[in-house]
């Protein structure tokens, strides 16, 4: 506690009020109501697994006529009327794929959120892969490099390499085990 | 580590600023619409007037499928476009009452006019689903054989009349003559 | 070596989302079509990617800075990953009676940091002659990293379990009608207009219950504010620690019955709590000594650079 010089050079004068605002906005930011557009759908369903069916795929399809909402979010005409599709599918016995492919045949491929794998998104799904492994192989190097590995013994011409040996058969002899190494 | 890579930041960075400049002037909210070159989907409804139709109802010749609504403010900045073409009987022109109420439609048909052949009668919207409506007003271009050519979302105004459609409809007319 | 990991984790995790979120742009560009990317692609890669992350977490603190030995960190960290797979297998199995891989990975991968700093802080403490002066020997730094690290398991638990745990039921209710959710009964009461400074509306009552006891009350409420007539539903929200219930007010349909929907999300305050512990952690380890040395040290220079010098005294060289 050699270095202590007290009052910090104003440091805690600094960081209080910082502080205390931050914990303010955190605790007001909890306790904020929330508002929201939601539309309430009263769909029925017979088995639990229909409903989680439908709750995964109005999350993960798109609304086509919002910006940016899935069919679960957006109030929009369209997304209700593809909700009761949806809903309409499941009950007919439809698969996911069946009303996926439904989706497609009408609204193309902006309606998943999920991208379809296909040629064009191989390096989107991918992608994250590919820098893991280009990150990887970085992280190697360095390791490498920290170890030593690759390193190149150093050159030395034939005089000094002579030199060298005369050395350390004085050493081997003048010290047996004694080794540092 | 040489000095030419310290640039690639650089680089990398203009790269970048050049693909978002050019993504700002691409961002439409313009879905593609997935029928094109298909036929049209099948129907078989009444249309406003009580009228059953289905598929074979359509013309034969080259036509406008318009998506409107009675509460769509744009349709009706469109409509005179429609009169005007329905008037001068350039091309048919068919309506699909999308999302609407029956009696609101034929009361804003009253009042403005009614440049369709027949408007089909779509208050669920479910035939709109089937088409790939997102949001009225829409306008398709149909051939003779029901195949949808082209389709333009929101006002049909002389402009893109002018300018769109006349000369597709030029072409899809040339094209089945010479067959 | 080993704490470089974490740095691959985050600068890929970053890319990634970059990449997510840009590549609509350059899709559409070069093919004229348009494609969506969402949550469900962020999630398939931020996820794993975490996971990574949050094992890495449990070994940087242990491990010595330069060199670490895997046999070294196998002997400390063996019984704590053994510990960690037991408690995320029996906990989620001795609460819900069922078996979920998620919950049993986000249990295990949180219980791997919290071990891992108990042991961590063991090894520490190990050493010195009373708790209490290992614990005053610890630097800011080191409190500031556990509580960090404390509020990443923190969070990793309430995002995930939320996820898996919450449900939620869109119901048509008459006052009177109850329904059941997530251990919850909630009763419909009933719907009153109310009017506040700039809008209109209807308030419900719902009563909440456990088993026979009454839990509180909620009121949703649906407005219309008169200036710009924009409808908006008001959510009634009972934050608890361990589950928030909310319910969200749809439209009255025939004779006063309502359309709403229920909610009960277990964990998610969880995710804030996560949060906000990082946050205290990053605040308390700054305010650890040796980011200050360097300040003192200037300090001290410009305090000695303005000292006028003594002239020295007769005699003396």
């Amino acid at each position: 506690m050699s270095n202590d010089t007290g009052n910090g050079n104003g440091w805690e004068k600094r960081a209080k009020p910082v502080l205390i605002v931050f914990m303010l906005l955190a605790i007001v930011s909890v306790l904020m109501p929330a508002t929201s557009l939601a539309q309430v759908d009263t769909f029925e369903f017979e088995t639990p697994e229909q409903q989680q069916r439908f709750r995964a795929l109005s999350d993960e399809l798109r609304c086509p006529m919002c910006q940016n909402t899935s069919l679960s979010g957006s109030t929009g005409g369209v997304a209700e009327d593809l909700r009761r599709e949806v809903h309409r599918m499941i009950m007919e016995g439809m698969s996911d794929e069946q009303i996926e492919q439904f989706m497609y045949e009408r609204y193309g491929d902006f309606i998943f959120y999920k991208p379809r794998l296909k040629p064009e998104t191989l390096l989107l799904w991918f992608g994250p892969l590919l820098f893991f492994l280009i990150g990887a192989f970085v992280l190697v190097g360095i390791w490498r490099k920290a170890k030593g590995i690759d390193a190149q013994p150093v050159q030395v011409d034939t005089e000094t390499q002579t030199r060298i040996d005369a050395l350390i058969a004085e050493q081997g002899k003048a010290g047996a085990g004694n080794t540092h190494r | 580590m040489n000095r030419s890579l310290a640039f690639l930041p650089v680089v990398a960075f203009l790269v970048l600023a050049v693909v978002m400049w050019r993504g700002l002037y691409l961002d439409s909210k313009e879905l593609p619409s997935m029928l094109i070159d298909k036929p049209m989907p099948a129907f078989d409804k009444l249309t406003v007037d009580g009228q059953a139709v289905d598929n074979d109802s359509l013309p034969t010749e080259p036509f406008l499928l318009n998506v409107w609504g009675s509460y769509c403010l744009p349709c009706l900045i469109e409509h005179p476009t429609f009169m005007r073409l329905s008037e001068s009987a350039e091309i048919p022109i068919v309506g699909v009452n999308y999302r609407d109420q029956k009696a609101l439609a034929l009361d804003w048909l009253e009042e403005n006019g009614n440049p369709y052949a027949f408007s089909i009668l779509d208050e669920p919207g479910r035939f709109g689903i089937d088409l790939g409506v997102y949001g009225a007003p829409e306008t398709y271009l149909v051939d003779s054989k029901g195949v949808i050519r082209y389709r333009h979302v929101s006002v049909l105004d002389e402009t893109v009349w002018r300018e769109v459609f006349e000369p597709a409809i030029a072409e899809l007319r040339a094209q089945e003559a010479a067959q | 070596m080993l704490l470089l990991v974490n740095n691959l984790v985050l600068v890929v995790s970053a890319a990634s989302v970059f990449l997510g979120t840009l590549f609509p742009m350059v899709y559409q560009a070069l093919t004229d079509d348009l494609i969506s990317i969402g949550p469900p692609y962020f999630n398939a890669i931020f996820v794993p990617l975490m996971a990574l992350l949050v094992l890495v977490l449990g070994v940087g603190p242990i491990s010595r800075w330069k060199k670490t030995s895997g046999r070294y960190l196998t002997t400390q960290l063996l019984w704590v990953g053994a510990l960690s797979l037991v408690l995320g297998i029996a906990l989620p199995l001795a609460v819900t009676l069922e078996f979920g891989f998620g919950p049993t990975l986000t249990v295990a991968l949180a219980s791997w940091i919290v071990l891992s700093s108990i042991k961590d802080a063991k090894n520490k403490l190990g050493n010195k002659k009373t708790l209490m002066a290992g614990l005053r020997a610890l630097p800011l730094s080191y409190y500031g990293m556990q509580l960090a690290h404390l509020g990443v398991a923190t969070m990793v638990v309430g995002a995930a379990l939320t996820s898996v745990y919450s449900t939620e039921k869109s119901v048509l209710l008459g006052p009177g009608e109850r329904m059941d959710l997530g251990g919850y009964e909630f009763e419909f009461i009933g719907a009153k207009p109310i009017t506040g400074p700039n809008f209109r509306g209807m308030e419900a009552t719902l009563e909440v219950y456990r088993g026979d006891e009454l839990l509180r009350e909620l009121h949703p409420e649906r407005r219309l504010y008169l200036a710009s007539g924009t409808p908006s539903t008001e959510m009634a929200i009972d934050a608890g620690f361990w589950r928030d219930l909310f319910v969200t007010l749809g439209e009255e349909k025939g004779a006063s019955a309502w359309s709403m929907t229920i909610y009960v999300k277990p964990f998610v305050r969880w995710v804030w709590l996560g949060a906000i512990f990082m946050c205290l952690g990053g605040i308390v380890a700054a305010g650890d000594k040796r980011y200050r040395r360097a300040l003192d040290k200037q300090a001290a220079q410009k305090r000695t650079a303005s000292i006028e010098p003594l002239e020295p005294a007769e005699g003396v060289s």
